[in-house]
């Protein structure tokens, strides 16, 4: 049984490693050739596992070739805009200056009502309030409204709002980042003084502790056990 | 491009490493073919010492790369060769022509199948 365990170890671990190097996309968000990948890979993955009769390589050579010949074609993809619109497709307008594409959608073999569902989805009730409507070679569909049914941003409305500033967490479940302190120039000491100001006893009494640039700080106590 | 770079060298290395297992299940598998088909002739003549000297020099060769066989093959294939060398020293054994050739043929056929499926052929991969 013990092989049960390494054979599984092995081979998960192989197809994390393959799964982390199509980087950061969700399943719905993968473009054909990693869809492909993936599926591919949990069904190899998962025939040496059980089947003890079949050497580990057999189920480690083909991961490997599938991710070395996906890390080929992404590179590729990237390179050449062709290459990249042959193996990923290009996205479809669909709805063009407010009317929708049908010869698009057919061309796509995407559906009307398919096509409404995403765009209540993307909040859009009403058509008529959508000047463009891009399908993503995702699968995805991009809204592009009319300006009238567009929110004013500050800048139109002349505002000049100060601008959000990035939290840094410091301390996080007890345990003091050291590489977010010195990249907010600030030090143990100042930290400490943070603490003593807010009654901690020290970093590990507390849960979260965040602080932007301009030097707000964000502060939740670890909870006490009942 | 370093990705790149590092994909091939990894394809590379497979497709070569692959090649280099293929030539050497090639080199295993061809002169215990030509032991085996002389045991059988053996056999037919009943010249039990022969068959049995040769007999064993192929399972004693098969035995020493039971190791990296299994590491490469199916495990099944190479424990049904085994058991089939042994089948084969058996019958060898009780000097029984028929039988011993019997195995012996079935063992040629399964390092025949072994061989054949490590060599990159339109009949292998396809």
């Amino acid at each position: 049984m013990i092989i049960a365990v390494l054979r599984a170890a092995i081979l998960y671990l192989l197809v994390i490693a393959g799964l982390r190097l199509m980087g950061k996309r969700q399943i719905g968000e993968l473009e054909p050739p990693e869809l492909v990948l993936s599926l591919l890979i949990a069904d190899l993955a998962a025939v040496p596992m059980q089947d003890f009769g079949i050497p580990l390589l057999m189920g480690v050579t083909p991961i490997l070739t599938l991710l070395c010949l996906s890390s080929v074609l992404s590179v590729l993809t990237v390179k050449s805009l062709r290459f990249r619109a042959l193996l990923c497709g290009r996205p479809s307008v669909v709805v063009a200056e407010g009317k929708v594409q049908a010869a698009e959608l057919r061309k796509n073999r995407f559906t009307l009502d398919e096509l409404m569902e995403e765009l209540r989805t993307a909040g859009f009730t009403d058509l008529s309030a959508v000047k463009y409507a891009v399908l993503e070679t995702t699968g995805r569909v991009s809204v592009l409204p009319y300006a009238r049914d567009t929110p004013p941003t500050a800048g139109q409305l002349g505002l000049d709002p100060k601008g959000p500033e990035l939290p840094v967490t410091v301390i996080s479940d007890g345990r003091v980042v050291d590489r977010n302190l010195k990249l907010l120039g600030l030090g143990r000491g100042w930290l400490e003084k943070e603490l003593k100001a807010r009654g901690a006893a020290s970093a590990q009494g507390v849960y979260l502790l965040t602080v932007d640039r301009r030097g707000h700080v964000y502060y939740l106590p670890r909870e006490e056990k009942p | 491009m370093k990705q790149l770079i590092l994909a091939l060298a990894l394809l590379g290395a497979l497709t070569g490493s692959l090649l280099l297992l293929g030539r050497a299940v090639d080199g295993l598998t061809g002169p215990m073919t030509d032991d085996l088909t002389r045991a059988a002739a053996a056999a037919r003549e009943e010249d039990w010492e022969t068959a049995q000297t040769l007999l064993g020099r192929a399972a004693e060769t098969w035995e020493a790369a039971d190791g990296w066989l299994r590491l490469s093959e199916s495990h099944q294939t190479v424990s049904d060769v085994a058991a089939l060398l042994d089948e084969a020293l058996v019958y060898a054994g009780a000097r029984e022509p028929a039988p011993c050739r019997a195995a012996v043929g079935r063992t040629v056929r399964a390092l025949t199948a072994l061989r054949a499926a490590e060599q990159v052929s339109l009949g292998t991969v396809f």
